[in-house]
């Protein structure tokens, strides 16, 4: 299953929402909810996630896990948090227009 | 507990932000993925290896991803510390400017104080630069362009002497040799006058070869330059103007081109016009170029053309490629002396005595006149200035560094907090050096201000006439004006701000409030008395420069210097020279009637600064006159009473009158006191008898002419030179003709110059220009290295004894300040005001005592250097030392003054329980 350019970021500032969390989290996150139906390789998830944090939607922090490891936790930044609503927003509105598409069936127009 | 200190720099390289490492943060962050995505592998009961190798296939290629993620990293941490540097520098910008805002005083006194600095040092920036550093503006590849310097030596008493005129043979034999791509001939500047009667004025011509302009490459901006077709005898007179002259003369009209201009004794047809700021290879503005060849002949008659004694002419060559100036040297000297040595065996008597002390060299030199093989005493004191205006500006770094000292002091504790909550030290240091920068940014700015009118004063001293630029802010200033303000904000902040952030912030917490600070204020007390120690160095210097000058104008000069006035006077064309000697009479008439004037009169022969004339003449029943080092005997003749309208003293016997005139006057003379010496030691000179080798005949001897007087002659040329003979004769007669008029006034004559040059004009309608010059300028110009360095020195002196007492007075105030608990205490135990004031006083003396001990060893040191460049007075002149201890010692009382006040007004319980 392939995604449009940009929902991937949208999906991780998603799993981001509730607070603050690391790489791993939010790629089990995704699997889990997307039940391993979108195929995507972890490491592009990790390339998604510096992207953000180098465009500032994402603020990292080290810390330690609830299991006592190291680990790189990301926060949404506020412009992150505005970039999410937009997505969101967005992706709405497209699989609305989408599934509209796919409610209804066309009159046939016979030719005279 | 203190942290072990560290070196002070060390804190400085520590503005450099931790950077973390990227790849060690994307391996770490890999790290706890893998454990973390294995760990739910094998809780869901994948075996270890395979839980590795499945969340080793749901990430993806590895080491891919990786470098990726490095990337990315890496890029994010530059843009990071770019945007961090940019906000600490915003920061430490409003911080130094809240400051200013907050002190505002405090931030006015630094920017005087660096703006008086880097003040001086750009007005002579400007003045070292044009006179020294830049080659002439619009001289193409300049380096390879080089004057002819001709050296000479004149044996003793005078030396070996450079000079730049040379004759024309001289020139043209240039030609001939092929490591010159190309030599050109030039002249001085020629006053010349433009135009006729009421509207003439003078312009500044400079007569050149056609090979001028070319050689140095430079291309008219209107019409044409003129060729060699147009530079020989008998061609129809033509002119290159200036760009200014054509702006300010012809309002820039295209048209101007085949206008013909009356200047000097031709009518010259404009052919083209100079580009622009084009001056010539000399610094004094020329208005206007004219071929060499008709120019001169026109001037002077032909007979300069073929003699190797009128010596008018300078040259410019330029080498040939790979030419060495060395080489053009040696060439050109080798030529000129086989062609010297070929002339004097056709000329004997004119010739002779060209080699008499030893062969004589053409040198190709720096194009800039200031750095050829001799300059003059001013480029030498200008050199000094350099020094000295840096000096200027030490001081004031110093005193700067003082002043944020003290208010590092003050700010110490809440810097001290600072460090404590973790503000970097690095990020203090760069605080305050930015602070410094923002106030030395500042000071330029207002220096820059100041340096627009004290450079064009300075111009004016230094480089008269000579426009040091247009008006506009050249990029080599704004260079300079940027390198010494960061050097100024390094010099001036560093030290206090490394003692800032060296605070260890529990010591400073502690100590602030007890005022301890041994350290710091001996840092302090070094920079005092380094300021101390170079203000005694530079008011030495100006000392010596006023003494200089002092001895160099009242010098006695054997006329009267300050009320005399000469009068060239300009005919129409045409006049013979009896005509021109009689109209010179007539003026000396019409002017000895004005009001104001004491006596006017006609002269001709030697004129003091200007003319120096000499003829032969014998004793009866001596050989032959002693020679004197000044040569001689020289010969001064005029109208009557001449010798009073130059105040010329007589010594014994009479002053010549008309009736000593001829003809029809008895032949008489006057002698100076020297000739009567060598002529007459034993005898009583008056009524002696004198013939003068000129007013005889091979057929007739020369008429006896018998001695009235005896007078002190006045000088020649300079204000120091060698000793010489000279004689006085009566009236005109052939070719004693009248030259010019010397006027001399009750008052000074500057305010009378109009009123004697419109009269002498309306004399007669043969007058085309007169032109006056009053002795007194003359002097002036020959002490303008004197007056020079008097003035630059005492300024920069002044201003170096303001800073120190600045300097000083901060240093005692703050002591003061520190101490009150201290002196509180001595106070309570019934130390009274006065022995107190005494300890300040004492402390104030202690500093400038020993500032007073180097500065004058220092300058003991440097004296010798200067020696040469004073005038009558010794380097180490025991009344200059003694003058600048007094002058210290009374700044060094009068910067304790206000602080030893304050503290009699110590008040014993406040100061011990304000704490």
């Amino acid at each position: 299953m392939n995604l449009l350019q940009g929902t991937l970021d949208v999906l991780l500032l998603k799993a981001l929402a509730p607070g603050p969390l690391h790489g791993y989290g939010v790629v089990d996150w995704i699997r889990q909810v997307t039940d391993d139906q979108l195929q995507i390789e972890d490491g592009a998830l990790y390339t998604a996630l510096h992207r953000m944090e180098k465009r500032g939607w994402l603020e990292p922090e080290w810390g330690v896990s609830p299991k006592g490891r190291r680990a790189k936790y990301y926060a949404l930044t506020r412009e992150g948090r505005r970039q999410l609503e937009v997505g969101e927003r967005d992706w709405r509105r497209y699989a609305d227009a989408v599934s509209k598409v796919f409610a209804t069936t066309r009159a046939v127009e016979s030719p005279a | 507990m203190s942290p072990t200190p560290r070196h002070p720099l060390r804190r400085v390289f520590r503005i450099l932000p931790f950077r973390p490492d990227v790849s060690e943060e994307v391996r770490a962050e890999l790290e706890f993925h893998f454990e973390e995505a294995v760990e739910a592998l094998v809780e869901q009961g994948w075996s270890e290896s395979e839980a590795r190798e499945e969340a080793g296939r749901r990430f993806g290629n590895v080491a891919r991803y990786r470098r990726d993620l490095e990337r990315i990293g890496k890029t994010r941490m530059r843009r990071r510390r770019k945007m961090e540097g940019f906000d600490v520098m915003r920061q430490n910008l409003r911080s130094a400017f809240r400051m200013i805002r907050r002190r505002p005083g405090f931030a006015a006194l630094v920017i005087a104080t660096l703006g008086l600095g880097i003040g001086a040092n750009a007005t002579m920036f400007e003045v070292v630069d044009r006179m020294l550093l830049r080659p002439p503006d619009g001289v193409v590849a300049p380096d390879a362009v080089k004057k002819v310097y001709l050296q000479r030596d004149y044996g003793p008493g005078i030396g070996t002497v450079f000079s730049r005129s040379i004759t024309w043979p001289d020139y043209t034999d240039l030609q001939e040799l092929p490591s010159l791509e190309a030599v050109a001939a030039y002249t001085g500047t020629w006053s010349l006058t433009l135009g006729d009667g009421t509207s003439a004025r003078r312009v500044n011509a400079q007569l050149a070869s056609h090979s001028y302009l070319p050689l140095l490459g430079v291309t008219p901006a209107l019409g044409r330059f003129y060729d060699a077709s147009e530079d020989r005898l008998g061609a129809p007179l033509v002119a290159v103007i200036s760009e200014a002259m054509w702006e300010r003369d012809f309002g820039r009209d295209p048209g101007v081109l085949g206008t013909t201009l009356h200047v000097g004794d031709g009518n010259w047809e404009i052919i083209g016009v100079a580009p622009r700021g084009f001056n010539g290879v000399e610094l004094s503005r020329i208005d206007m170029w004219l071929p060499i060849v008709p120019a001169h002949t026109l001037a002077s008659g032909e007979g300069w053309m073929n003699t190797r004694q009128w010596f008018f002419t300078r040259a410019v060559v330029r080498l040939a490629d790979g030419v060495s100036p060395e080489v053009a040297t040696e060439e050109m000297t080798a030529l000129n002396r086989s062609r010297r040595h070929a002339w004097a065996e056709e000329n004997p008597p004119p010739g002779a005595g060209w080699f008499e002390n030893g062969e004589p060299a053409l040198i190709a030199g720096s194009v800039i006149s200031a750095r050829g093989p001799e300059p003059g005493r001013e480029v030498q004191v200008t050199l000094w200035l350099i020094g000295v205006s840096a000096i200027v500006l030490l001081i004031a770094c110093a005193n700067v560094a003082n002043l944020l000292l003290a208010r590092g002091v003050r700010a110490r504790r809440e810097n001290a907090v600072r460090v404590a909550i973790g503000v970097g030290a690095g990020r203090l240091t760069g605080e305050l050096l930015t602070q410094s920068l923002v106030l030395a940014v500042l000071s330029a700015v207002a220096a820059l201000l100041t340096a627009r009118w004290t450079s064009a004063l300075l111009g004016g001293f230094l480089l008269p006439g000579i426009p040091l630029s247009d008006g506009l802010i050249s990029p080599r200033l704004l260079a300079f004006l940027g390198v010494s303000t960061v050097v100024t904000a390094i010099f001036a902040g560093l030290l206090p701000a490394l003692q800032a952030s060296s605070t260890a912030p529990s010591d400073a917490l502690r100590a602030v409030s007890r005022g301890n600070s041994g350290a710091r204020s001996r840092v302090r007390g070094g920079l005092m008395l380094a300021q101390t120690t170079l203000s005694v160095v530079l008011l030495v210097g100006a000392g010596l420069f006023v003494r200089s000058l002092q001895n160099a104008g009242s010098r006695d000069l054997g006329f009267d210097v300050d009320h005399t006035v000469l009068l060239r006077v300009e005919t129409v064309g045409g006049t013979t020279i009896e005509r021109n000697s009689a109209l010179m009479l007539d003026v000396a008439r019409r002017l000895d009637e004005v009001p104001g004037v004491l006596h006017a009169a006609a002269v001709g022969g030697s004129i003091p600064f200007r003319n120096s004339n000499a003829t032969g003449l014998s004793v009866p029943g001596l050989d032959s006159l002693p020679r004197l080092p000044g040569g001689g005997p020289y010969f001064f003749h005029g109208s009557e009473g001449f010798m009073d309208a130059f105040g010329i003293e007589v010594t014994r016997g009479r002053a010549m009158t008309a009736l000593d005139e001829p003809p029809g006057g008895e032949p008489v003379l006057m002698v100076d006191e020297r000739l009567a010496e060598t002529a007459w030691p034993d005898a009583d000179p008056l009524d002696q008898c004198v013939r003068i080798d000129d007013e005889g005949t091979p057929e007739a001897p020369a008429p006896c002419r018998r001695v009235v007087g005896v007078f002190r002659a006045p000088l020649r040329f300079e204000l120091e030179e060698p000793d010489a003979s000279s004689f006085a004769l009566p009236g005109s007669i052939g070719p004693l003709a009248y030259g010019a008029v010397v006027v001399r006034t009750a008052g000074l004559p500057t305010d009378l110059l109009p009123t004697i040059r419109q009269v002498a004009t309306s004399v007669s309608a043969e007058i085309r220009f007169v032109d006056t010059e009053t002795f007194g300028s003359m002097r002036d110009d020959q002490i303008g290295p004197w007056s020079l360095g008097a003035t630059m020195f005492s300024a920069f002196g002044v201003l170096a004894l303001v800073l120190a007492a600045l300097g000083l007075y901060s240093v005692l105030a703050f002591t003061v300040a520190q101490r009150q608990r201290e002196l509180g205490i001595r106070a309570a135990l019934g130390a009274s005001g006065s022995d107190l004031i005494r300890m300040v006083v004492g402390q104030a003396g202690s500093f400038v005592a020993t500032g007073v001990i180097i500065g004058l060893a220092v300058a003991w040191v440097l004296g010798g250097r200067l020696e040469d460049l004073l005038f009558d007075v010794g380097a180490r002149d025991p009344l200059v030392y003694l003058a600048v201890t007094g002058v210290m010692l009374l700044t060094g009382l009068l910067a304790a003054t206000i602080p030893a006040w304050r503290m009699t007004r110590v008040d014993p319980t406040r100061s011990i329980s304000v704490e």
